[in-house]
């Protein structure tokens, strides 16, 4: 055991914050905070663009394809100071959808899409969920039937997160509506200029904007297939893991907890007594420390099992629930710091620091059940951590 | 970063579940359980951890150790949880014998470790006070110069395994607003043990100092260094606590998900309830908090601490981990309870044992509310600020 970064891990780590540090200008700081966060403005698209000539974007992947062939434990590292930056970095698209097509798509979509990914010039929206589609997601209804040499795509897509800046959908259609449920699924890349696609917005209580997207008689060509006919469910899962350690990355809350403390010593309240003088603020400040270390080793280990090839299914489980579950706790315990000031949205007028906690409650309601619902993370846990028999609910 | 044993700490980790596993049996822990109060002390277990080497793992191989460090002994711990075994590893080897050997004279080392690595010796560490919410600041018993030496007077309280030890490591505060950290030994005159009655069974007694003269070979340290002896051997003590409680409560959330495998209800084993199973997943979670907090405040407490930095470092690792032994120990706890039924309360299943040692451990050298208390304190004072 050892609880240290390497000096070459410590060395990045610098190297990664003095980027973004550079990166994070008071204009795209601005821009990012007047779309709510989520990117897609002018000044986001020329950092990614940035980022992608300097090679900051495929950082995981092997040298031969425009990455520095980072270790899990590296590339969880980035992310870490990604969040603490504040920047929007689009990671299920390279570090989910971007791995896949590289590794298994057809030469042509390898030749189109994949330089652009690499490149920060091309988005991808995710398409899996649908409106009958959540939590049980295999049991997807979105068609992709053959025609001639080519393939016919009809369905509705829900949660369609950034499509309408996205290039193209890594879209998951059912193939074989007679096999099981998971053994009838394929994936396709599909553009989102295609005759027959359309899309309506979704705004959302985080003041975020998502999609539904509807595909009515889209045809692509055989080679928008990606992976083995039929095959798709074990793309769609073979990434999770992944997933789940960057949707709970530490990294997002760490550099707030900092300036939280520090905003707890400087600021006085009406009696004269600094905020961080009553003993329930400090035990407040304690409490989320406590719950983020904790979600730090957790995340580091986890990091480190898939670098080590032990990773083990109920720990990334384990994650995901701890860590989503935290974000929430921490946020109403950051709220009671400040007060009644973490009512005020951003752009109010005397908004403080409480504006962003105000924000961050908004968006954490999504986090429990998105990326899949913490029941079935806890199923995971009890099956695979404990060997509970726990019923049918996995079929 | 690495979060694998290396192998020879994994060897340390076996055998110790070996023995502990295969000594430990139900029989013997029924025989403790119906022994005089004080008396619950498994000499014959602790012989066997002695024989194997394992009661020595953090000595120094110059007194008669092996010379691991405290993440090596943390192993020891973690088993000993593991299967409730009624010995005093946590204050002779945690809590006296590392304080001995990083802060003792060479005349110390020599009379006491060779015997605590054999297990000849035990040996414990009295450093709380009734009422105090400090473990690092003693008020109650305080130590007057007297020649080259001291007198100490006042009452310390919960000290694990008095009666069986053959020396007591004890903090004083000093009439010069500093601390000593001295050896007493129990047979000295003007020292008092009255057994007391504890949750669990474990053996503690209050210690009652009645104008105790320490000779200046007994004094561990004075001044600045006792100050820094008295954090290491509470932030030892405390680690202690955290590693026997993972281990506790591991081993009762395994007893209750083979349990409710097994136990049928409506028709089908009660784990394919998913209120059972979500409960019981909640449970995996604490564990592994505070098993990894845990080890990493066993692993910093091997490390050279060099820096002011270090130091701060340390102190709030060990008390993040106290947190989760508290917290994560007391649900894992009731949920193990609530979901055996009646049998986790029936004393002919072992559960109950669990159950007594997380309660003992959650509270033992401050609750989990005392140590968000400290840490906050030190986060207003200084506040190390998150990686």
């Amino acid at each position: 055991m050892h609880f240290h970064l390497t000096e070459k891990q410590s060395d990045l780590r610098d190297e990664f914050r003095a980027y973004f540090d550079k990166l994070m200008t008071a204009e795209l700081r601005a821009e990012l905070e007047e779309t709510t966060g989520e990117g897609g403005g002018p000044l986001y698209q020329k950092a990614m663009a940035k980022m992608g000539n300097d090679g900051y974007i495929a950082l995981s992947w092997p040298e031969e394809h425009g990455g520095r062939n980072l270790s899990a434990l590296e590339q969880y590292m980035f992310i870490e100071e990604v969040m603490r930056a504040g920047f929007p970095f689009p990671f299920l698209t390279t570090e989910s959808v971007g791995p896949m097509l590289r590794d298994h798509a057809s030469d042509r979509i390898k030749r189109e899409v994949v330089p652009g990914i690499v490149a920060g010039t091309c988005n991808i929206a995710i398409g899996y969920s649908e409106p009958g589609a959540g939590t049980d997601l295999a049991s997807l209804q979105t068609r992709a039937e053959r025609d001639g040499d080519g393939w016919v795509i009809n369905g509705q897509k829900m949660w369609t997160s950034l499509c309408h800046i996205a290039d193209y959908v890594w879209l998951a259609a059912r193939t074989d509506p007679d096999a099981p449920k998971h053994k009838g699924i394929s994936m396709f890349i599909v553009p989102t200029d295609a005759e027959g696609f359309s899309l309506s917005p979704v705004h959302t209580l985080g003041g975020v904007r998502t999609n539904a997207t509807y595909y009515d008689n889209i045809r692509v060509p055989d080679d928008a297939l990606v992976g083995e006919l039929n095959k798709g469910w074990k793309l769609i899962t073979s990434q999770l893991n992944r997933e789940r350690l960057a949707l709970v990355n530490v990294g997002f809350f760490s550099e707030k907890y900092n300036t939280l403390v520090q905003w707890a010593k400087e600021t006085s309240l009406a009696d004269g007594r600094k905020v961080i003088d009553q003993s329930w603020v400090r035990t407040h400040l304690a409490r989320i420390r406590t719950g983020l270390e904790a979600l730090r080793l957790i995340c580091y280990k986890l990091a480190w099992q898939m670098d080590s090839n032990e990773l083990n299914m109920a720990d990334a489980s384990a994650a995901k629930v701890y860590g989503t579950e935290l974000f929430v706790d921490i946020y109403r315990l950051a709220g009671e710091v400040i007060g009644q000031h973490s009512l005020l949205r951003r752009d109010s007028h005397d908004s403080n620091l409480g504006g962003q906690i105000e924000k961050l409650y908004r968006t954490a309601s999504i986090i429990t059940f998105g990326g899949g619902a913490n029941e079935v993370q806890r199923d995971i846990i009890a099956a695979a951590g404990l060997w509970m028999p726990i019923g049918s609910r996995m079929g | 970063m690495r979060f694998s044993l290396t192998e020879s700490q994994a060897q340390i980790k076996e055998l110790a579940n070996k023995i502990l596993q295969e000594q430990v049996t139900e029989q013997r822990l029924r025989e403790l359980d119906g022994r005089d109060v004080g008396q619950r002390f498994d000499r014959d277990v602790w012989q066997q951890l002695a024989d194997a080497g394992l009661l020595g793992i953090a000595i120094e191989e110059a007194h008669g150790g092996m010379g691991f460090d405290f993440f090596g002994l943390s192993l020891l711990l973690e088993e000993v949880g593991r299967s409730v075994a009624a010995v005093p590893v946590a204050c002779s080897l945690a809590g006296a014998a590392t304080v001995i050997q990083q802060y003792g004279s060479d005349a110390q080392k020599q009379q006491l470790l060779p015997a605590a690595a054999t297990g000849e010796a035990v040996l414990t560490i009295a450093l709380s006070e009734a009422m105090s919410t400090s473990n690092i600041a003693p008020l109650t018993v305080s130590a007057a110069a007297d020649g080259d030496g001291f007198k100490i007077n006042g009452v310390k309280h919960y000290v694990p395994y008095a009666e069986h030890a053959a020396s007591i490591v004890v903090s004083a505060s000093a009439a010069d607003g500093g601390n000593v950290l001295v050896l007493v030994d129990p047979s000295q005159a003007g020292v008092t043990l009255s057994s007391i009655i504890t949750t669990n069974g474990e053996p503690q007694s209050m210690l009652e100092l009645a104008d105790v003269a320490i000779a200046a070979d007994q004094v561990i340290a004075s001044g600045e260094r006792a100050d820094e002896a008295i954090q290491y051997a509470v932030n030892c003590m405390v680690t202690a606590y955290c590693c026997i409680q993972t281990g506790a409560s591991d081993a009762a959330l395994r007893m209750t998900a083979q349990y409710t495998g097994e136990r049928k209800q409506f028709n089908q084993p009660i784990a394919a309830f998913q209120a059972v199973a979500q409960r019981a997943a909640d449970g995996y979670i604490d564990v592994e908090c505070l098993r990894l907090c845990a080890q990493q405040a066993a692993g910093l407490l091997s490390e050279d601490c060099t820096t002011l930095e270090d130091q701060r470092a340390i102190n709030d690792a060990v008390s993040i981990a106290k947190v989760w032994a508290g917290d994560a120990g007391h649900r894992v706890s009731y949920a193990a309870q609530h979901l055996h039924g009646g049998t986790g309360v029936d004393r002919e299943y072992p559960l109950w044992r669990f159950c007594l040692l997380l309660r003992q451990m959650e509270f033992a050298m401050g609750c989990a509310q005392q140590h968000l208390n400290d840490l906050g304190e030190r986060i207003a004072d200084y506040s190390v600020a998150m990686a």
